[in-house]
Protein backbone atom coordinates (compact mmCIF):
# COMPACT_ATOMS: atom_id res chain seq x y z
CA UNK A 1 0.00 0.00 0.00
CA UNK A 2 1.58 3.20 -1.13
CA UNK A 3 -0.41 5.76 0.89
CA UNK A 4 -1.28 5.51 4.56
CA UNK A 5 -4.70 5.51 6.14
CA UNK A 6 -4.31 8.84 7.87
CA UNK A 7 -3.25 10.61 4.71
CA UNK A 8 -6.06 8.95 2.83
CA UNK A 9 -8.60 9.87 5.50
CA UNK A 10 -7.62 13.50 5.19
CA UNK A 11 -8.22 13.35 1.46
CA UNK A 12 -11.49 11.53 1.71
CA UNK A 13 -13.59 14.43 0.48
CA UNK A 14 -14.58 13.04 -2.89
CA UNK A 15 -15.28 16.43 -4.38
CA UNK A 16 -11.59 17.33 -4.13
CA UNK A 17 -9.59 14.19 -3.82
CA UNK A 18 -8.49 12.30 -6.92
CA UNK A 19 -10.51 14.52 -9.22
CA UNK A 20 -9.28 13.91 -12.72
CA UNK A 21 -6.69 11.44 -11.41
CA UNK A 22 -7.74 7.87 -11.87
CA UNK A 23 -4.48 5.94 -12.17
CA UNK A 24 -5.27 4.74 -15.70
CA UNK A 25 -2.71 4.94 -18.49
CA UNK A 26 -2.76 4.05 -22.19
CA UNK A 27 -0.18 2.42 -24.49
CA UNK A 28 2.37 4.72 -26.09
CA UNK A 29 0.96 6.50 -29.17
CA UNK A 30 -2.53 5.14 -28.60
CA UNK A 31 -4.45 8.35 -29.29
CA UNK A 32 -2.35 9.25 -32.33
CA UNK A 33 -3.13 5.91 -33.99
CA UNK A 34 -6.78 5.85 -32.90
CA UNK A 35 -8.42 7.66 -35.87
CA UNK A 36 -6.82 5.35 -38.45
CA UNK A 37 -7.68 2.26 -36.42
CA UNK A 38 -11.32 3.28 -36.05
CA UNK A 39 -11.69 4.10 -39.75
CA UNK A 40 -9.97 0.84 -40.72
CA UNK A 41 -12.33 -1.15 -38.50
CA UNK A 42 -15.32 0.68 -39.97
CA UNK A 43 -14.17 -0.11 -43.53
CA UNK A 44 -13.57 -3.72 -42.61
CA UNK A 45 -17.09 -3.90 -41.14
CA UNK A 46 -18.53 -2.46 -44.38
CA UNK A 47 -16.58 -4.94 -46.50
CA UNK A 48 -17.80 -7.82 -44.35
CA UNK A 49 -21.38 -6.57 -44.57
CA UNK A 50 -21.16 -6.24 -48.35
CA UNK A 51 -19.80 -9.78 -48.60
CA UNK A 52 -22.59 -11.10 -46.39
CA UNK A 53 -25.15 -9.31 -48.57
CA UNK A 54 -23.63 -10.80 -51.73
CA UNK A 55 -23.66 -14.23 -50.11
CA UNK A 56 -27.29 -13.88 -49.09
CA UNK A 57 -28.16 -12.66 -52.60
CA UNK A 58 -26.41 -15.71 -54.08
CA UNK A 59 -28.22 -18.08 -51.77
CA UNK A 60 -31.51 -16.38 -52.61
CA UNK A 61 -30.78 -16.87 -56.34
CA UNK A 62 -29.91 -20.49 -55.68
CA UNK A 63 -33.21 -20.97 -53.86
CA UNK A 64 -35.10 -19.31 -56.71
CA UNK A 65 -33.43 -21.57 -59.25
CA UNK A 66 -34.23 -24.59 -57.12
CA UNK A 67 -37.87 -23.50 -56.86
CA UNK A 68 -38.01 -22.91 -60.65
CA UNK A 69 -36.58 -26.35 -61.41
CA UNK A 70 -39.05 -27.99 -59.00
CA UNK A 71 -41.89 -26.13 -60.75
CA UNK A 72 -40.54 -27.21 -64.13
CA UNK A 73 -40.40 -30.81 -62.98
CA UNK A 74 -43.94 -30.56 -61.62
CA UNK A 75 -45.10 -29.06 -64.93
CA UNK A 76 -43.47 -31.85 -66.87
CA UNK A 77 -45.01 -34.46 -64.57
CA UNK A 78 -48.43 -32.89 -65.06
CA UNK A 79 -47.96 -32.84 -68.79
CA UNK A 80 -46.93 -36.48 -68.77
CA UNK A 81 -49.91 -37.34 -66.60
CA UNK A 82 -52.23 -35.67 -69.06
CA UNK A 83 -50.70 -37.51 -72.00
CA UNK A 84 -50.80 -40.87 -70.27
CA UNK A 85 -53.68 -42.95 -68.87
CA UNK A 86 -55.44 -40.43 -66.73
CA UNK A 87 -55.97 -38.08 -69.64
CA UNK A 88 -57.21 -40.72 -72.05
CA UNK A 89 -59.64 -41.94 -69.41
CA UNK A 90 -61.07 -38.45 -69.15
CA UNK A 91 -61.26 -38.23 -72.94
CA UNK A 92 -63.08 -41.56 -73.09
CA UNK A 93 -65.67 -40.27 -70.67
CA UNK A 94 -66.16 -37.25 -72.85
CA UNK A 95 -66.55 -39.40 -75.98
CA UNK A 96 -69.00 -41.66 -74.16
CA UNK A 97 -71.24 -38.72 -73.38
CA UNK A 98 -71.15 -37.59 -76.98
CA UNK A 99 -71.98 -41.04 -78.36
CA UNK A 100 -74.81 -41.44 -75.90
CA UNK A 101 -76.28 -38.11 -76.97
CA UNK A 102 -75.99 -39.02 -80.63
CA UNK A 103 -77.62 -42.41 -80.14
CA UNK A 104 -80.45 -40.86 -78.18
CA UNK A 105 -80.99 -38.35 -80.95
CA UNK A 106 -80.97 -41.02 -83.64
CA UNK A 107 -83.50 -43.10 -81.71
CA UNK A 108 -85.74 -40.09 -81.41
CA UNK A 109 -85.42 -39.57 -85.11
CA UNK A 110 -86.79 -43.06 -85.75
CA UNK A 111 -83.71 -45.24 -85.96
CA UNK A 112 -84.21 -48.85 -84.85
CA UNK A 113 -82.16 -50.64 -82.25
CA UNK A 114 -81.36 -53.25 -84.91
CA UNK A 115 -79.63 -50.58 -86.95
CA UNK A 116 -77.29 -49.91 -84.09
CA UNK A 117 -76.58 -53.59 -83.59
CA UNK A 118 -75.68 -53.70 -87.24
CA UNK A 119 -73.44 -50.66 -86.94
CA UNK A 120 -71.67 -51.94 -83.89
CA UNK A 121 -70.85 -55.09 -85.81
CA UNK A 122 -69.08 -53.08 -88.51
CA UNK A 123 -65.40 -52.43 -88.36
CA UNK A 124 -65.93 -48.72 -88.92
CA UNK A 125 -67.95 -48.23 -85.71
CA UNK A 126 -65.76 -50.37 -83.56
CA UNK A 127 -62.86 -48.05 -84.50
CA UNK A 128 -65.11 -45.12 -83.77
CA UNK A 129 -64.40 -43.48 -87.10
CA UNK A 130 -67.87 -43.04 -88.47
CA UNK A 131 -71.01 -43.02 -86.41
CA UNK A 132 -73.06 -41.15 -88.95
CA UNK A 133 -75.52 -42.30 -91.47
CA UNK A 134 -75.50 -40.40 -94.71
CA UNK A 135 -78.88 -38.83 -94.10
CA UNK A 136 -77.77 -37.76 -90.67
CA UNK A 137 -74.74 -36.05 -92.14
CA UNK A 138 -77.01 -34.11 -94.43
CA UNK A 139 -79.23 -33.29 -91.52
CA UNK A 140 -76.22 -32.16 -89.46
CA UNK A 141 -75.16 -29.82 -92.19
CA UNK A 142 -78.39 -27.90 -91.84
CA UNK A 143 -77.58 -24.96 -89.67
CA UNK A 144 -80.83 -24.92 -87.60
CA UNK A 145 -80.51 -28.52 -86.63
CA UNK A 146 -76.91 -28.04 -85.61
CA UNK A 147 -77.91 -25.23 -83.30
CA UNK A 148 -80.75 -27.25 -81.72
CA UNK A 149 -78.53 -30.23 -81.21
CA UNK A 150 -75.74 -28.23 -79.57
CA UNK A 151 -78.35 -26.60 -77.40
CA UNK A 152 -79.54 -30.04 -76.28
CA UNK A 153 -76.03 -31.09 -75.51
CA UNK A 154 -75.45 -27.98 -73.45
CA UNK A 155 -78.62 -28.66 -71.53
CA UNK A 156 -77.23 -32.03 -70.59
CA UNK B 1 -5.95 22.30 -34.00
CA UNK B 2 -9.25 20.44 -34.12
CA UNK B 3 -11.78 21.06 -36.87
CA UNK B 4 -15.14 22.62 -36.08
CA UNK B 5 -18.27 20.44 -35.79
CA UNK B 6 -19.72 22.12 -38.90
CA UNK B 7 -16.58 21.26 -40.90
CA UNK B 8 -16.74 17.66 -39.72
CA UNK B 9 -20.47 17.28 -40.39
CA UNK B 10 -20.17 18.75 -43.87
CA UNK B 11 -17.59 16.09 -44.74
CA UNK B 12 -19.21 13.06 -43.12
CA UNK B 13 -22.43 13.80 -45.01
CA UNK B 14 -20.58 13.86 -48.31
CA UNK B 15 -19.86 10.32 -49.57
CA UNK B 16 -16.70 11.48 -51.34
CA UNK B 17 -15.12 13.11 -48.28
CA UNK B 18 -16.69 10.98 -45.55
CA UNK B 19 -13.47 9.31 -44.46
CA UNK B 20 -11.74 12.65 -43.95
CA UNK B 21 -14.66 13.74 -41.75
CA UNK B 22 -14.56 10.55 -39.70
CA UNK B 23 -10.84 10.89 -39.05
CA UNK B 24 -11.38 14.47 -37.87
CA UNK B 25 -14.27 13.36 -35.65
CA UNK B 26 -12.14 10.73 -33.89
CA UNK B 27 -9.22 13.14 -33.59
CA UNK B 28 -11.44 15.69 -31.91
CA UNK B 29 -13.47 13.55 -29.52
CA UNK B 30 -11.59 10.24 -29.29
CA UNK B 31 -9.55 11.02 -26.20
CA UNK B 32 -12.39 12.51 -24.13
CA UNK B 33 -14.70 9.64 -24.96
CA UNK B 34 -11.98 7.11 -24.28
CA UNK B 35 -11.47 8.35 -20.70
CA UNK B 36 -15.19 8.42 -20.10
CA UNK B 37 -15.56 4.79 -21.20
CA UNK B 38 -12.37 3.67 -19.49
CA UNK B 39 -13.54 4.98 -16.11
CA UNK B 40 -16.69 2.95 -16.47
CA UNK B 41 -15.23 -0.33 -17.71
CA UNK B 42 -11.69 0.08 -16.32
CA UNK B 43 -9.66 -2.24 -18.56
CA UNK B 44 -7.90 -0.60 -21.51
CA UNK B 45 -8.75 -3.41 -23.96
CA UNK B 46 -12.47 -3.20 -23.14
CA UNK B 47 -12.46 0.59 -23.31
CA UNK B 48 -10.64 0.53 -26.66
CA UNK B 49 -13.13 -1.94 -28.11
CA UNK B 50 -16.16 -0.02 -26.84
CA UNK B 51 -14.75 3.28 -28.06
CA UNK B 52 -14.26 1.94 -31.58
CA UNK B 53 -17.75 0.42 -31.55
CA UNK B 54 -19.19 3.75 -30.39
CA UNK B 55 -17.53 5.61 -33.25
CA UNK B 56 -18.61 3.03 -35.81
CA UNK B 57 -22.17 3.32 -34.52
CA UNK B 58 -21.90 7.09 -34.83
CA UNK B 59 -20.55 6.77 -38.41
CA UNK B 60 -23.39 4.49 -39.40
CA UNK B 61 -26.09 6.68 -37.89
CA UNK B 62 -24.67 10.10 -38.61
CA UNK B 63 -27.65 10.77 -40.93
CA UNK B 64 -29.90 10.60 -37.86
CA UNK B 65 -27.99 13.38 -36.13
CA UNK B 66 -30.33 16.36 -36.42
CA UNK B 67 -28.18 18.89 -34.60
CA UNK B 68 -30.71 19.25 -31.77
CA UNK B 69 -27.86 18.65 -29.31
CA UNK B 70 -24.15 19.24 -29.81
CA UNK B 71 -22.12 16.62 -31.64
CA UNK B 72 -20.19 15.97 -28.43
CA UNK B 73 -23.37 15.31 -26.43
CA UNK B 74 -24.62 12.96 -29.14
CA UNK B 75 -21.36 11.03 -29.20
CA UNK B 76 -21.22 10.98 -25.42
CA UNK B 77 -24.70 9.47 -25.33
CA UNK B 78 -23.71 6.70 -27.75
CA UNK B 79 -20.53 5.95 -25.78
CA UNK B 80 -22.37 5.94 -22.43
CA UNK B 81 -25.02 3.57 -23.78
CA UNK B 82 -22.35 1.25 -25.14
CA UNK B 83 -20.55 1.23 -21.79
CA UNK B 84 -23.78 0.71 -19.82
CA UNK B 85 -24.83 -2.19 -22.02
CA UNK B 86 -21.39 -3.71 -21.60
CA UNK B 87 -21.55 -3.36 -17.80
CA UNK B 88 -24.98 -4.96 -17.66
CA UNK B 89 -23.85 -7.79 -19.93
CA UNK B 90 -20.76 -8.38 -17.81
CA UNK B 91 -22.79 -8.46 -14.61
CA UNK B 92 -25.19 -10.99 -16.06
CA UNK B 93 -22.35 -13.09 -17.46
CA UNK B 94 -20.32 -13.10 -14.26
CA UNK B 95 -23.41 -13.58 -12.08
CA UNK B 96 -21.54 -12.71 -8.88
CA UNK B 97 -22.69 -10.81 -5.78
CA UNK B 98 -21.40 -7.36 -4.83
CA UNK B 99 -18.39 -8.76 -2.98
CA UNK B 100 -17.57 -10.75 -6.07
CA UNK B 101 -17.78 -7.62 -8.24
CA UNK B 102 -15.38 -5.77 -5.96
CA UNK B 103 -12.93 -8.68 -5.80
CA UNK B 104 -13.03 -9.06 -9.57
CA UNK B 105 -12.38 -5.36 -10.02
CA UNK B 106 -9.45 -5.32 -7.63
CA UNK B 107 -7.90 -8.37 -9.27
CA UNK B 108 -8.45 -6.84 -12.69
CA UNK B 109 -6.77 -3.57 -11.73
CA UNK B 110 -3.93 -5.48 -10.07
CA UNK B 111 -3.29 -7.35 -13.32
CA UNK B 112 -3.83 -4.34 -15.59
CA UNK B 113 -0.55 -3.17 -17.06
CA UNK B 114 -2.22 0.14 -17.96
CA UNK B 115 -3.10 1.01 -14.37
CA UNK B 116 -0.49 2.59 -12.17
CA UNK B 117 -2.75 4.17 -9.57
CA UNK B 118 -2.19 4.01 -5.87
CA UNK B 119 -4.10 1.88 -3.41
CA UNK B 120 -6.54 4.74 -2.92
CA UNK B 121 -7.35 4.79 -6.63
CA UNK B 122 -7.82 1.04 -6.66
CA UNK B 123 -10.17 1.27 -3.72
CA UNK B 124 -12.13 4.06 -5.37
CA UNK B 125 -12.56 2.07 -8.62
CA UNK B 126 -13.60 -1.00 -6.65
CA UNK B 127 -16.16 1.17 -4.83
CA UNK B 128 -17.47 2.49 -8.15
CA UNK B 129 -17.73 -1.04 -9.55
CA UNK B 130 -20.16 -2.09 -6.82
CA UNK B 131 -22.67 0.59 -7.91
CA UNK B 132 -25.52 -0.18 -10.30
CA UNK B 133 -24.42 0.66 -13.90
CA UNK B 134 -26.51 3.85 -14.18
CA UNK B 135 -25.18 5.21 -10.90
CA UNK B 136 -21.68 4.40 -12.10
CA UNK B 137 -22.27 6.45 -15.23
CA UNK B 138 -23.62 9.39 -13.23
CA UNK B 139 -20.72 9.28 -10.77
CA UNK B 140 -18.05 9.02 -13.47
CA UNK B 141 -19.56 11.83 -15.53
CA UNK B 142 -19.81 14.15 -12.57
CA UNK B 143 -16.72 13.20 -10.63
CA UNK B 144 -14.12 12.42 -13.30
CA UNK B 145 -15.45 14.01 -16.48
CA UNK B 146 -16.56 17.11 -14.58
CA UNK B 147 -19.76 17.48 -16.59
CA UNK B 148 -22.47 19.88 -15.48
CA UNK B 149 -25.80 18.39 -14.42
CA UNK B 150 -27.49 20.04 -17.40
CA UNK B 151 -25.09 18.33 -19.81
CA UNK B 152 -25.55 15.02 -18.04
CA UNK B 153 -29.33 15.43 -18.21
CA UNK B 154 -29.08 15.86 -21.97
CA UNK B 155 -26.79 12.85 -22.38
CA UNK B 156 -28.64 10.46 -20.09
CA UNK B 157 -32.05 11.98 -20.83
CA UNK B 158 -32.89 12.25 -17.14
CA UNK B 159 -33.96 15.24 -15.06
CA UNK B 160 -31.38 17.31 -13.19
CA UNK B 161 -33.10 16.44 -9.90
CA UNK B 162 -32.88 12.71 -10.60
CA UNK B 163 -29.20 13.06 -11.47
CA UNK B 164 -28.42 14.99 -8.29
CA UNK B 165 -30.14 12.32 -6.22
CA UNK B 166 -28.34 9.58 -8.10
CA UNK B 167 -24.97 11.25 -7.58
CA UNK B 168 -25.70 11.74 -3.87
CA UNK B 169 -26.57 8.03 -3.45
CA UNK B 170 -23.49 6.95 -5.40
CA UNK B 171 -21.22 9.18 -3.31
CA UNK B 172 -22.71 7.92 -0.04
CA UNK B 173 -22.27 4.29 -1.07
CA UNK B 174 -18.67 4.92 -2.08
CA UNK B 175 -17.86 6.69 1.17
CA UNK B 176 -19.44 3.88 3.17
CA UNK B 177 -17.52 1.29 1.18
CA UNK B 178 -14.16 3.07 1.60
CA UNK B 179 -14.72 3.57 5.32
CA UNK B 180 -15.56 -0.10 5.77
CA UNK B 181 -12.50 -1.20 3.85
CA UNK B 182 -10.17 1.09 5.76
CA UNK B 183 -11.87 0.23 9.06
CA UNK B 184 -12.48 3.89 9.77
Amino acid sequence: MKGNKKEYREKLDFEDMLRGVDGFTVPEGYFEALPQRVVERWKQRQRRRAMAQRRSMRSRMWLLMKAASVLLLLGMALWWWQLSGAHSKAADEFDAVSVEAVIEYLLDEGAQVEDFVEWWATEEFSEGEDLWLEEDVELWEEEDFKMDFEGDLNMQ
Amino acid sequence: MHKSDAWILERVRDAERREEGFVALVEKYGERLYWHIRRMVHRHEDADDLLQESFIKAFEHIDRFRGESSLYTWLFRIATNEALQWLERERRRAAVDLDGVVEQMEARLEADSYFDGEEAHRLLHAAIAQLPPRQQAVFVMRYFDGLRYEEMAEILQLSVGALKASFYHAKSKIEKFVKQRLHL
